[in-house]
């Protein structure tokens, strides 16, 4: 079976590790260097392929924490988004609350699984939210644009698994690292 | 002997209070996007909302251009001495010719002033021009944005021309404390008022989005436009100044199953690639309809 390497790059703990809770400070740090991230002046391929760094932070600390990040929050981030974009007010709001929604569901499934197969399910949730996007933007009168559009939510799956590793970084307990 | 298997049950026990259920919150919320984004696509009410948390995010955004500005620094550092010379050779060339032109065009405008003087129109004042960098280009895939820094002495009106070097760029839409959003001419539906410079006839050129040339639409097969033909605008919406260079028609398809030609232009102005535009202040008023004649279509739409 497919297996990634066994560095810590890729180690996380899995659903029964006891490790430390986050601090809450970190998570908003986290998310607010992941807003940063996004907010790169890219533009062409650049763009096409940067990944959506705040819908994947978000969907972590979603999964990982969902007492403290919910669809509330989730909702508030992406009105944040919508305003720094100069779009359509509330497009980024619905789709980052139905990704925290989702987060929610699945929250207990997700973490049973290992990291590659954990970002298949983060690959489904991503595209259902862009989708969700287009669909408003569409019914809003703006014209379709390319298919690499789609390409940003496959970069955002591929930074999950070492993002997973790097944010679980500070809650690991010594005998999980050893 | 059977073992009655139960499953878990959805929801936690009722004692760990959690607040409403997921579903109701994402009802909750997913009925407010739809109704904020009802409201900014019909109405356009919520600039006040939208530009009270861009000035708080404002300093982030700065941050976030850090990095590309030192790029862009570390890179000018090691431009070579033979790169800047002939840029600089180029630049003078490009001075020249543009002092010729504006030579030749002394006489021409004389002779406007003295016409327009004759026909007793008033002379339109001279448009003034307020320079500004373009900080980055919008991230929406779905739409043709520009952003452009603002000083805090700069004095921008929503709904101005901006041109670079080469020609119309689009319009300001969004006024910011310290930056301001411009939509592209090849926004989607964008749409311009032109004239042919070669005949002068009067036509809209109308956007049609990303990676797609705007074209000219409802113009007849048998209309005298060739390919190459320059675009001016014609300031007969008083938005835009007038004669600003704005496209080129690059392709004339004339169809004979279809009333109209379809005229893709291609616009002059480096509309992705400038690096410093001009914020054009609106041109001056233009004078109000007769009494009688206002009267009179006002009669024809109370009819209608």
């Amino acid at each position: 079976m497919f297996r990634f390497p066994d560095s810590p790059l890729f180690k996380v703990a899995r659903a029964e590790d006891i490790i430390l809770p986050p601090s809450p400070w970190f998570v908003v740090l986290t998310l607010v260097v992941a807003f940063i991230a996004n907010l790169m002046p890219l533009s062409g391929w650049a763009l096409a392929l940067r990944p959506d760094f705040f819908a994947v932070v978000l969907l972590y600390w979603a999964i990982h924490q969902p007492r403290w990040i919910g669809i509330g929050v989730a909702w508030l981030c992406g009105l944040l988004t919508d305003v720094v974009e100069a779009n359509l007010f509330g497009q980024h709001a619905l789709a980052y609350a139905i990704l925290g929604f989702s987060a929610e569901y699945f929250h207990r499934r997700v973490l049973r699984f290992p990291l590659w197969q954990q970002s298949l399910h983060v690959l489904g949730l991503l595209i259902a939210a862009q989708g969700v996007v287009i669909v408003l933007r569409l019914m809003s009168g703006a014209a379709l644009p390319s298919a690499t559009l789609l390409l940003s939510s496959v970069t955002s799956v591929l930074l999950w698994p070492p993002l997973s590793a790097l944010l679980q970084w500070p809650q690991r307990v010594r005998s999980l690292t050893d | 002997m059977s073992i009655s298997v139960t499953s878990l049950p959805k929801e936690p026990p009722r004692f760990f209070r959690r607040g409403p259920s997921a579903v109701a919150r994402l009802t909750f919320f997913g009925l407010i996007s739809i109704a904020l984004m009802f409201i900014d696509a019909r109405f356009r009410t919520l600039e006040t909302i939208r530009m009270g948390i861009a000035t708080v995010v404002h300093p982030l955004q700065q941050v976030a251009l850090v990095p590309g500005e030192l790029l862009d620094g570390a890179s000018e550092f090691f431009d070579s001495r033979d790169k800047l010379r002939s840029e600089n050779e180029q630049l003078k060339s490009q001075l020249l010719i543009a002092g010729q032109a504006a030579q030749s065009a002394v006489g021409a405008t004389n002779e406007s002033a003295r016409l327009t003087a004759l026909l007793g129109a008033s002379q339109a004042a001279q448009t003034k021009a307020q320079i500004s960098k373009v900080l980055y280009l919008g991230r929406d895939p779905f739409s043709q944005k520009i952003f452009i820094q603002r000083g805090t002495e700069q004095n921008f009106d929503a709904g101005s021309a901006v041109i670079d070097g080469s020609g119309l760029i689009g319009q300001l839409t969004r006024v910011h404390p310290l930056l301001a959003e411009v939509t592209l001419i090849t926004e989607k539906d964008f749409a311009v008022p032109v004239k042919i410079e070669r005949t002068g006839a009067r036509m809209v050129l109308f956007g049609r989005g990303p990676g797609q040339f705007p074209e000219l639409r409802f113009v007849t097969n048998n209309a005298d436009v060739l390919e190459g033909d320059v675009l001016l605008t014609s300031n007969i919406d008083g938005v835009y100044p007038g004669n600003l260079r704005v496209a080129k028609i690059v392709r004339v398809a004339r169809g004979a199953d279809t009333v109209f030609s379809k005229i893709e232009c291609a616009p002059l102005a480096g509309v992705n690639s400038a690096e410093s535009v001009l914020v054009l202040d609106r041109p001056t008023a233009l004078t109000p309809r007769p009494a009688a004649e206002a009267a009179a279509a006002g009669d024809a739409k109370r009819r209608r």
